[in-house]
């Protein structure tokens, strides 16, 4: 039918767009595109270096929780105690107020929590969070956190990517990519998906412009976490077979492409693919966990949401004995599709978000102690901004990117201390300022990265997560 | 595939009976978990940009969802109704439906290289393998599975 069936096609294989792009700007554009493949090599294979060589510094975590809460929590209402909002509960507010997104702005809004303080410390935690209090000598809380956006979307992609705008790499994207991955098995930066993906959608956990690899894998709370990990061929010898031909066949088209990256990296996630059938079963089943480690996860309590967020948490222990680099966990739908964004209803909002979590997490700081990982990991809990201390309506708190307040226990990072300070009201940072970029330049020293040598050229510049700011915040380190 | 809308409601035979689709019945409720795989948007609303992602879960499944092994027998039961092909012209038949070009050599090779590997999993003998069903919805599933069948514009 083909008699010589290799003369159809030209020596490297173009796609109709390589054809058009580079029969239009000439030799050029030839010479670029095989530079580009080379460095994209490059990146590949540094990658697979073991991450001791990549390191810039002694790190002091290997791996990385976060905890995000979605919405943004009253940080006044939570970590940041102040008795002047009970005294001028219901009077105008003393401050100039900046505009809120729903300029529906009321009068100052006492904290409807009490506060007391724990551990030897003596930290201050309301009684939102009674199980995270037990923890409170392992805890950092930053009270002086500022944001630059004060809407969800641009805020989410500023707290996970560096940036306002979509597009850019995932701090868990730039961690694994710096560091790569512990476990061949399963990918480097996995996201437990608990049920609300953060306003801005999965670009919160893109690669961006860094190799399609370093993208985070989303698993499911419940099993299998990963749809289609179950083989369905009768002999697991004839599925080797198929993969094996595959393999063949995909090296031939990659090298006649030119071995683009997104090819490369959907090869590499093939070759993944076909270890996490064994891997993410044997990685998030937790039926071998002992009935004290499921209560101390809160596992049997009464809230099914709270049962759910514990296995989240369990499971990112267990990713975390398989050295996966960066885990994310998103917040489960204990007030609805309403998440920590409580414009309305704060008692109601806060109570539920705040009984899904609490069990759970102080569950996870204590297991992953007692199992001597809390050295190596640092744990990061925040949200995209803090709220109002004024009310918004009768009862909501808007958003306030002004001054909020996130903890961070663990690797590198000194227990039972506060660092920074609001003004009485708790609505501006005033002290010690803590941008997002600070909070990433930490992280990534933390993890022995600098993050001004952690670059990736791309449109003609070398990019950094913090772009031309951070600086790591020293007095928060042990 | 029991979980899926267009089951349910009947609307036609797996392999669609040639019919193709541009507009597709969508229930926010209940997306199809194949497609979202596949970066579906979120059908609340219009989405300017797609998301383009690349992740083992796609890979997973082309390897193990239903829905690829039924279109790979499908498309294999289908091919042998031409009962008078030659393995090799069956090959180059598959590959040029699929990638709209004929296989290099090299591919040839390795695709008739894997059905007598396959023909020998099953205790086929070369003749009975010739016209095999499983056999050749192993080659279809492969082809499938090729990266230029889904990353390659």
């Amino acid at each position: 039918m083909f008699p010589d069936t290799d003369t159809h096609r030209p020596i490297r294989m173009m796609t109709r767009r390589q054809m058009l792009r580079e029969g239009s700007l000439g030799f050029g554009a030839i010479a670029l595109a095989s530079l580009l493949a080379d460095r994209s090599q490059g990146t590949l294979a540094d990658s697979r270096r073991s991450p001791a060589d990549r390191a810039h510094l002694p790190p002091r975590a290997k791996n990385v929780i976060f905890l995000y809460m979605d919405g943004g929590v009253s940080q006044v209402d939570s970590f940041d105690p102040k008795p002047r909002l009970r005294r001028e509960n219901g009077k105008p507010f003393g401050m100039k107020m900046e505009p809120t997104q729903f300029e529906q702005n009321g009068a100052v809004l006492g904290n409807l929590w009490d506060f007391k303080p724990y551990g030897q410390s003596g930290l201050p935690v309301s009684d939102l969070f009674p199980f995270v209090g037990g923890c409170a000598d392992d805890l950092c809380v930053i009270r002086s956190m500022v944001s630059n956006f004060s809407e969800h979307n641009a805020a989410n992609y500023f707290l996970h990517c560096g940036s306002g705008m979509a597009g850019k790499p995932s701090m868990g994207a730039w961690a694994t990519y710096g560091l790569g991955s512990e476990n061949r098995d399963l990918p480097g930066y996995v996201v437990l998906d608990g049920g609300l993906i953060p306003s801005g959608g999965v670009d919160c956990f893109a690669a961006g412009f860094l190799p399609a690899s370093y993208q985070a894998s989303l698993l499911r709370n419940q099993s299998p976490a990963l749809a289609n990990v179950q083989p369905m061929e009768a002999q697991p010898q004839w599925q080797q077979n198929k993969l094996a031909a595959l393999r063949t066949l995909d090296a031939g088209t990659l090298e006649d492409l030119g071995r683009p990256d997104a090819l490369e990296a959907a090869i590499l996630n093939a070759e993944l693919a076909y270890r996490m059938q064994m891997a993410v079963p044997e990685a998030t089943d937790i039926d071998g966990e002992s009935e004290a480690t499921r209560h101390l996860y809160g596992m049997d309590a009464a809230f099914e949401h709270t049962r759910s967020y514990g296995r989240q948490c369990l499971v990112a222990r267990r990713l975390v004995e398989r050295g996966v680099r960066f885990i994310e966990l998103t917040c489960p739908r204990a007030h609805g599709t309403q998440r920590w964004d409580a414009h309305g209803d704060l008692r109601n909002n806060h109570s539920l978000n705040a009984l899904a979590i609490d069990q759970p997490i102080a569950g996870l700081l204590k297991d992953l102690k007692a199992r001597g990982l809390l050295d190596e990991t640092l744990v990061i809990w925040s949200g995209e901004f803090g709220r109002t201390p004024f009310a918004q309506g009768s009862e909501g708190r808007d958003h306030n990117p002004f001054g909020f307040s996130l903890w961070l226990a663990g690797g590198g990072i000194r227990g039972g201390m506060i660092y920074g300070v609001t003004d009485d009201y708790g609505y501006k940072a005033v002290e010690n300022r803590v941008e997002i970029h600070d909070l990433h330049a930490t992280m990534l020293h933390l993890l022995g990265l600098d993050h001004e040598r952690l670059t990736y050229r791309f449109g003609g510049r070398d990019y950094r997560l913090t772009d031309v700011h951070g600086h790591v915040v020293k007095a928060i380190l042990a | 595939m029991g979980d899926r809308m267009w089951v349910k409601n009947a609307s036609g035979p797996m392999d669609g009976d040639r019919r193709r689709t541009i507009y597709l019945e969508t229930r926010r409720n209940f997306l199809s978990s194949w497609m979202l795989t596949f970066d579906l948007p979120l059908p609340d609303t219009t989405v300017g940009q797609r998301n383009r992602s690349n992740v083992p879960g796609q890979a997973l499944a082309l390897m193990n969802d239903p829905l690829v092994q039924q279109q790979a027998s499908a498309w294999a039961r289908e091919s042998l109704q031409q009962a008078d092909l030659s393995a090799r012209e069956r090959i180059e038949q598959l590959f040029l439906r699929a990638l709209a070009r004929p296989p290099k050599s090299a591919e040839l090779d390795q695709m008739l290289a894997l059905l007598q590997t396959q023909a020998a999993a099953r205790d086929l003998s070369a003749d009975a393998a010739r016209l095999d069903p499983a056999v050749w919805a192993d080659a279809c599933h492969v082809v499938f599975m090729m990266k230029e069948f889904i990353h390659v514009p």
